[in-house]
């Protein structure tokens, strides 16, 4: 079935027809499950700030203005959510870190698989999005996955643009470092694999 | 959606694409939707009246305060010479000279620029610990 767009649904679901409401999720169930699993770092967490992101959504949908777009609206709601789960969270375990390395979920690299090389891309990034800070990982997140201007996820997080663009270079600078570092790394065990 | 030029030449472009986001679980839609079938409606509807007549409660408030400060501002007569403007003035006349002995010889109307004030105060107080709960919660 075409989606009649968002404002449709969401007309329909203050009229008092919650099933319209599915339509929506089915929509940007998977962007907003994408920025809260990189916000947290896993998938049960994930899917619990997205599954509380929805909820909310749903409960004020008669507060949207529809004056930004609903997945705006909604990727603020989810990325609030996630990161107030991450700092309850902190507040519980005492951790300095912001996030754990070893609780970052990740795919592991299998040579047979015909998507090896996805595969290890994916490791990859995940490795370097563990150094960054939740904030820092929403923002990448957003920009690169959601394919954002600076506008808008300086709409999505409340901050100001300037910060949003001084964030988003530190954030990329060490993404980038990390890529780099792991790629010499595999060339070294590459190259001495072939010598063996 | 970002400018063309400014997705050219990143590097991370080859790592990070839409295309390679992490999809919900299978079953999410369901799941949510079974959540939502169990909100209360009504609930909903209540609060949304409720908010809608914040404005017409503020505007009576805001009228009222108008027809005190007409009422209490003095021996002058502000209200212009009708038969039915009369009354109110004898009333603004006779409030004004009302002196309370416990409020240190003061006048009503002297009284009300604090009572205003302090008003004024205790709405910030209020604001700032409802902010500071609404975030608690």
């Amino acid at each position: 079935m075409e989606y009649k767009g968002d404002n449709y649904y969401i007309d329909q679901v203050i009229a008092g027809k919650a099933i319209a409401y599915s339509y929506i999720i089915d929509r940007h169930k998977d962007k907003a499950f994408n920025l809260a699993f990189r916000i947290c770092g896993n998938r049960e967490d994930a899917e619990e700030v997205a599954q509380d992101s929805f909820l909310k959504a749903y409960r004020s949908i008669r507060e949207f203005r529809m004056k930004s777009s609903f997945s705006t609206w909604l990727f603020r709601i989810v990325y609030n959510t996630a990161v107030s789960q991450i700092r309850s969270r902190k507040d519980r375990t005492n951790s300095l870190s912001d996030y754990p390395s070893e609780s970052f979920e990740f795919s592991g690299i299998n040579e047979f698989d015909e998507d090896a090389d996805r595969e290890h891309k994916k490791y990859i990034v995940n490795q370097a999005l563990i150094k960054l800070t939740s904030e820092e990982r929403a923002i990448i997140s957003l920009y690169y996955y959601d394919d954002m201007s600076i506008d808008e996820i300086a709409e999505v997080t409340g901050s100001g643009k300037s910060n949003i663009k001084v964030r988003l270079f530190r954030a990329r600078q060490k993404m980038l470092e990390i890529i780099e570092k792991f790629e010499k790394e595999n060339s070294v065990r590459y190259e001495t694999n072939t010598r063996i | 959606m970002k400018p063309i030029q400014e997705s050219d030449s990143d590097r991370l472009n080859l790592f990070m694409s839409p295309a390679e986001i992490e999809t919900a679980p299978e079953g999410f839609t369901d799941k949510m939707m079974n959540q939502i079938r169990m909100e209360p409606v009504s609930v909903h509807s209540t609060a949304a009246n409720k908010r809608s007549l914040v404005p017409f409660i503020s505007a009576g408030i805001t009228v009222m305060f108008v027809l005190i400060a007409f009422l209490l501002n003095g021996t002058e007569s502000y209200f212009p010479d009708f038969k039915w403007t009369g009354k109110l003035n004898k009333i603004s006349s006779i409030l004004s000279e009302i002196n309370l002995p416990w409020t240190f010889s003061m006048s009503l109307p002297e009284i009300m620029g604090y009572v205003t004030i302090s008003i004024f105060f205790l709405l910030i107080f209020d604001r700032t610990l409802s902010r500071y709960f609404h975030q608690e919660t």
